[in-house]
């Protein structure tokens, strides 16, 4: 691309990164696909959304706001647009302004709370602008969501109020100037930013009221158009990184009966600087507000499927281009996942790639042939069994068997051919594990490769390609956090998680055969807490899956500690993990053997599997 | 930061060269050493700044040469060493006239970097200071291999957090791009840009663009990312490269620079920062301590910008 390209504002939405945060509403709302969550959040009076990056949370706050909905073009999207009748605020919030505002002083924290403040005040003004139809993007519209009439006076009486309480220094008769004016005040107030740390005290219009502020707008607005009984929806994006009085004043009045107001929030899984949010002070579930999970310990296959399927049809590929025809079968899929019988060829005959992959264990690996003399299963006789039979004996071991044969036979995990033992359709729509990020990304990847090579099913090679392209993506996010330095040595959350892929491929694999083999952990609490803040990142960028138990079924918790969990299925290629879910065990002693065990001395890097570029 | 009345212009060559104070680092580059020993007669004061980490490779060389020149102390911090250069240049303020001084920053990490130009600035508030940065290239080594993706440090440089009037704004991330593709991505996936424009340096050696491009490949691959070539051995020019893109940038996105790769394109990325008073930030993303030593000598060549910061002295 040219740097003209690249400096024009408004072209096409980024592509690496892939991410709505920074997309305007109608911009998510050209790709979005519903998950399973987003009707209850749309119907949920206060609402708190709790997954990883990646897992939607942005965008689904943003589908909740008029722009959103307008724009969105599916089926389903009339039905949305008649059940959302509060006036959505989207507030977000991103990592480089969440640095700029973070304070860790009472005068610094005020200054973020004063900077916060202004930020909510803009989002109400250019919601108010956009329902009545005064931006740039409405005026083109034929219909708007929750439109309003807004007269001259009106709207003078809005905007002098809005100057009012947030204490600015003049009003004006057009909320389009007003809502420079707090930018202004925004700039004035970002002058405060190194003079405050220096001792010096914030300006008397620096101390604001913005929820109280913003309530009593809604209300004014309200009765100047005629919509007395109108709620408006506060849609807070990564809550944890508002300012400590905002997400306070929040919690107090999710528990009030708030007239005008309800909340909608996003959070992380796990909160670090703050416990206000949960326990006993935090929203009670059902009661405050409703708890959404957006990530699943189960197979979120259909929705991937959707995202296909949307991605498709953006790119005007023809209609047979379907997930089964585009990625063919899967070597993890014997087609009774379910107890669904899909597959027309028998994926156990004789002489097949899952027959074959047992029959080598068997005559290579006595454990394993124990193991099939003891369950009597004889490989030579599966057609003589009934087929729930066999399903029922086989279908637990049946990807073990694989990723064992696989590496028993010499490949080496983090290659091109193992990455292509994951291809076909089962094991690709998996892979991405209901985060719509990574999906959309190995989908347009897929898509791609279509337009260029539109034979079917691609390849395992090509598939594999975007395995790849998507897994660095993901990586990358992980890479991106922060390690920790314990005494001489660094350590960070991907060392961590390599040591957990790492320790559960060996049980796989290398160790005695066994059904039972684990598929996750639990944090006990002999996991020292000094590597907790590694599981929080973990857990926060989506690298562990949160496994709900009776007694840590909450989405959102303040430690990882007690809490079950698998790796993402993103990573499965790799540690050279089957896409399966199983028993937990307590992670120290999952981690026996594993260099993060080892406190002595400089031993950064746990160098637990091999990796190699030749296949076995 | 000050509003900046900063003037700049190509630094002179190495036959041309004189200043007042040459301040220097003492790290485990042989390259540390390289501006100085060509420098020698140029300067009359040299103030050398040693790392208390990392004391591998050249460094025992490198503090061999420097302690007989003069007293070399060795600081723990960007935080020790910025107090440490603020005392020092306070003391050569007294000296009537303009003050000339000379950094070389070719053994210089980033945060260290970022609390000269702060404490050039402060001074810069009062009285006029004339900089000049210096650079000694480094060699390419083909068989260098990547540092370890380990990722300790991903957050704004202090002190050039910059300052957003609409965080509702997109980002517009420039990021200058080295050996250190795991930085660059997680850079990246920290920052969430909607523009990015990659940065590579031109050099001599074509290798190194060859090679920059291939660690890279991950990244570069993306359509919706830009590549603009900058020159490592003139600095000045580069710094108009990276400014109009800026300039094109800030009407329309937070704008923050990504300073990988050579240790110039942090200066350029911070200078520009200032022109820009509190709008453009600096992130840094780094190995910190968790990262390997490596040396890459002096090619040979010195590359320098200069800089006169600030107002006329104060009578």
């Amino acid at each position: 691309m040219t740097l003209d390209m690249a400096t024009e504002f408004g072209s096409a939405y980024p592509v690496f990164s892939y991410t709505a945060t920074k997309m305007e509403p109608r911009e998510v709302a050209k790709s979005f696909v519903p998950p399973p969550g987003f009707q209850t959040l749309r119907n949920a009076r206060n609402a708190i959304l709790v997954g990883p990056r990646g897992s939607g949370k942005t965008t689904l706050l943003k589908m909740l706001t008029s722009e959103g909905l307008a724009a969105w073009d599916a089926e389903e999207a009339d039905l949305a647009r008649r059940s959302v009748q509060d006036a959505g605020v989207f507030i977000g919030v991103d990592a480089m302004w969440s640095e700029q505002i973070m304070g860790n002083t009472p005068a610094t924290r005020s200054f973020g709370a004063a900077a916060y403040a202004l930020h909510i005040a803009r989002a109400f003004i250019k919601t108010v602008l956009f329902r009545a139809g005064r931006d740039e993007y409405t005026a083109n519209l034929s219909a708007l969501h929750l439109p309003i009439s807004l007269s001259k006076v009106g709207e003078s009486r809005i905007a002098a109020r809005t100057a009012e309480l947030f204490k600015l220094p003049a009003s004006s008769a057009s909320l389009t100037i007003l809502d420079s004016r707090l930018g202004d005040r925004l700039n004035e107030l970002g002058t405060y930013r190194y003079r405050v740390p220096d001792g010096q005290n914030l300006p008397e219009w620096a101390y604001l009221n913005p929820l109280h502020s913003i309530a009593e707008l809604a209300q004014l607005v309200n009765s100047i158009v005629g919509e007395g009984t109108r709620k408006w929806a506060l849609l807070f994006d990564e809550l944890e990184l508002a300012p400590e009085s905002i997400v306070a004043d929040i919690l107090r009045r999710l528990r009030g009966n708030e007239p005008t107001l309800i909340f909608k929030l996003s959070l992380s899984p796990i909160l670090r600087s703050t416990d206000q949010l949960v326990g006993e002070r935090g929203a009670i579930h059902g009661q405050d507000a409703e708890y959404i999970a957006l990530t699943t310990p189960y197979r979120s296959d259909d929705f991937v499927a959707e995202i296909f399927e949307k991605q498709r049809k953006i790119a005007k590929l023809p209609i047979r281009y379907q997930p089964r025809e585009v990625l063919g079968p899967s070597m993890f899929d014997a087609g009774d996942r379910g107890g669904r019988k899909r597959a027309r060829i028998d994926p156990y005959r004789k002489g097949g790639r899952l027959w074959n992959s047992m029959d080598w264990l068997r005559r290579n690996d006595s454990t394993f042939a124990a193991y099939l003399k003891a369950s009597k299963v004889d490989l030579d006789r599966l057609g003589d069994m009934p087929a729930e039979l066999r399903s029922a004996k086989l279908r637990k071991i049946r990807n073990l068997a694989i990723v064992r044969r696989h590496f028993r036979g010499g490949a080496r995990i983090d290659t091109q051919g193992t990455r292509a033992l994951y291809t076909g359709e089962a094991t690709m729509l998996a892979f991405p594990d209901g985060n719509p990020r990574m999906a959309t990304i190995m989908v347009r990847e897929l898509v791609s490769l279509l337009k260029t090579d539109p034979a079917l099913p691609l390849s395992a090679e090509v598939q594999a390609a975007a395995i790849d392209a998507t897994g660095t993506r993901f990586l990358a996010l992980l890479h991106a956090q922060a390690g920790l330095k314990i005494g001489s040595r660094s350590v960070t959350m991907l060392d961590l998680v390599d040591a957990i892929g790492g320790a559960l491929h060996r049980r796989i694999v290398d160790v005695q055969f066994s059904p039972d083999v684990p598929a996750g952990f639990f944090v006990d609490q002999d996991f020292p807490a000094q590597y907790l803040p590694l599981l929080t990142q973990a857990a926060n960028t989506g690298a562990i899956v949160h496994i709900p138990r009776q007694n840590s079924s909450s989405p959102v918790a303040v430690t990882p500690r007690g809490r079950h969990y698998r790796l993402s299925y993103l990573l499965a290629p790799r540690y050279g993990l089957p896409v399966r879910q199983g028993k937990t065990v307590a992670l120290w002693n999952l981690l026996e053997g594993s260099d993060l065990r080892d406190t002595s001395g400089r031993v950064a890097r746990p160098a637990l599997i091999s990796r190699g570029e030749a296949d076995g | 930061m000050v509003d900046s009345r900063n003037v700049y212009m190509p630094g002179p060559s190495v036959e041309d060269f004189s200043v007042d104070v040459l301040i220097a680092s003492c790290g485990f580059e042989s390259r540390s050493i390289h501006a100085t020993k060509e420098l020698q007669g140029r300067f009359d004061q040299l103030l050398v700044y040693g790392y208390l980490d990392n004391q591998v490779l050249s460094f025992e060389q490198n503090r061999q040469y420097f302690e007989a020149l003069t007293t070399v102390p060795f600081l723990a911090d960007a935080d020790a060493f910025a107090s440490r250069l603020t005392a020092d240049l306070e003391e050569l303020l007294t000296l009537d006239g303009r003050l000339r001084i000379a950094v070389d920053i070719s053994s210089m990490d980033r945060s260290r970097l970022g609390a000269t130009v702060r404490t050039l600035t402060n001074i810069s508030a009062t009285r006029r200071v004339d900089v000049t940065f210096i650079y000694s290239v480094g060699t390419f080594d083909s068989l260098f291999e990547s540092p370890d993706a380990v990722v300790l440090v991903n957050r704004p440089l202090l002190g050039f957090e910059a300052w957003a009037r609409d965080p509702a704004l997109p980002v517009a991330c420039v990021i200058g791009l080295g050996f250190e593709n795991i930085l660059a991505l997680a850079a990246l996936e920290m920052l969430e840009p909607t523009r990015t424009i990659a940065m590579i340096a031109e050099s001599a050696d074509s290798r190194f663009q060859a090679r920059v491009r291939i660690d890279n490949a991950a990244l570069m691959k993306s359509p919706d990312i830009a590549e603009v070539g900058y020159s490592v051995d003139f600095p000045f020019r580069s710094l108009h490269v990276l400014e109009d893109i800026v300039h094109a940038l800030r009407a329309h996105f937070r704008v923050v620079i990504v300073p990988l790769g050579p240790k110039v394109f942090a200066l350029l990325a911070m200078l520009v920062a200032l022109e820009y008073d509190n709008e453009v930030a600096v992130w840094r993303v780094s190995a910190d301590l968790g990262r390997t030593p490596r040396d890459r000598p002096a090619l040979g060549p010195i590359s320098t910008i200069q800089v006169i910061m600030g107002a006329e002295p104060v009578k």
